[in-house]
């Protein structure tokens, strides 16, 4: 007490409009509060809150990691200081679903939560500790949900090798027989129908026989199913 | 800072079926945190003290196949997802 004065820097420099165009900073209620409406990896960097009053300053800074060149949404950083500069010693975290809430010493704390926020075609997920704050892409390596089934068909007949895909972001799919890619024809037709993916052989002829090969490739990691086909 | 890589592979092979699988991703990103981006520093002039505190902090990203992400500060737990993880925008933040 009395209530402290709140200025907010990045890498040292005083954060305003004009060094930081859009964001938005508001302190009420001993809630301090920066808001980047569209952070872009140039926003990086370090992000300090300063509280200062007649009986003494508190800093608290944390880090915003912008991993990759695209507009979001909103990165809000914010930081407790109503009772602020006082005493000091401890750091005790605690846990709550989707939540980190630290307590640093006796009176000043700050608290952070893990969610996730994003454009319409990319989602990133946050998490914020009180001096920590990581920002990573929404990914996950291709899964075959269904993979490809080994089959023996009598010549003539038509065939249809289908796998499901999952992965994000969604994966190259490719179809190979005896190690070839197979390009899209009327005899060998490849559709997608959502996470499906199917290989159409209109007519098959014993030549066709052999071992076939669907790759699923995306930025994460790549697999591979394999199976027979026998045309008798 | 080093950043450590973490990938997993699966390969499997059925004889009798004469089917094969084989996947390999990466699944596991720890990444140091320079200590400055973790740091605490007050002081109380009335009372003549001061405390400063820094640290590193390993930051932890897993992705794996089965569209489940987690994520957070090593030794703080982690934030599991499941995706796509569904919030009907825009989204509320703070919430």
């Amino acid at each position: 007490m009395p209530v402290p004065e709140v200025s907010w820097f990045r890498d040292g420099q005083v954060i305003s409009t004009s060094t930081l165009p859009g964001v938005q900073i508001s302190f009420s209620d001993g809630r301090a509060r920066l808001t980047i409406p569209a952070v872009t990896k140039a926003n990086s960097g370090q992000y300090s809150l300063r509280a200062t009053n007649g009986s003494g300053q508190a800093t608290s800074t944390a880090e915003l990691l912008v991993t990759a060149e695209l507009a979001l949404n909103h990165v809000i950083i914010w930081i407790n200081v109503l009772n602020a500069s006082k005493y000091l010693g401890y750091l005790n975290t605690h846990q709550s679903p989707g939540s980190i809430l630290a307590v640093i010493g006796q009176m000043s704390w700050a608290q952070g939560r893990s969610g996730m926020f994003g454009s319409e075609s990319h989602r990133w997920f946050w998490n914020l500790s009180p001096d920590c704050l990581k920002i990573a892409p929404e990914t996950a390596p291709p899964n075959f949900v269904q993979r490809l089934q080994s089959m023996t068909v009598r010549q003539g007949s038509q065939v249809r090798l289908q796998v499901k895909v999952t992965g994000i972001p969604t994966p190259v799919v490719k179809f190979y027989r005896d190690g070839a890619e197979i390009q899209s024809s009327l005899d060998f037709q490849i559709s997608q129908e959502g996470d499906l993916y199917s290989l159409l052989i209109a007519e098959a002829y014993p030549e066709d026989s052999g071992t076939y090969s669907v790759n699923a490739t995306n930025s994460v990691g790549r697999a591979t199913s394999t199976a027979e086909l026998l045309v008798q | 800072m080093a950043t450590s890589e973490l990938s997993c592979q699966v390969s499997e092979e059925n004889c009798e079926r004469r089917e094969a699988f084989w996947a390999e991703w990466k699944d596991l990103t720890l990444s140091t945190r320079p200590e400055e981006g973790c740091s605490l520093h007050e002081e109380d002039t009335q009372r003549h003290e001061t405390y400063h505190r820094q640290g590193q902090c390993q930051a932890l990203v897993q992705c794996s196949p089965w569209l489940v992400m987690r994520m957070g500060i090593l030794g703080r737990g982690l934030q599991e997802y499941q995706l796509p993880y569904q919030r009907v925008l825009p989204l509320p933040i703070f919430t």
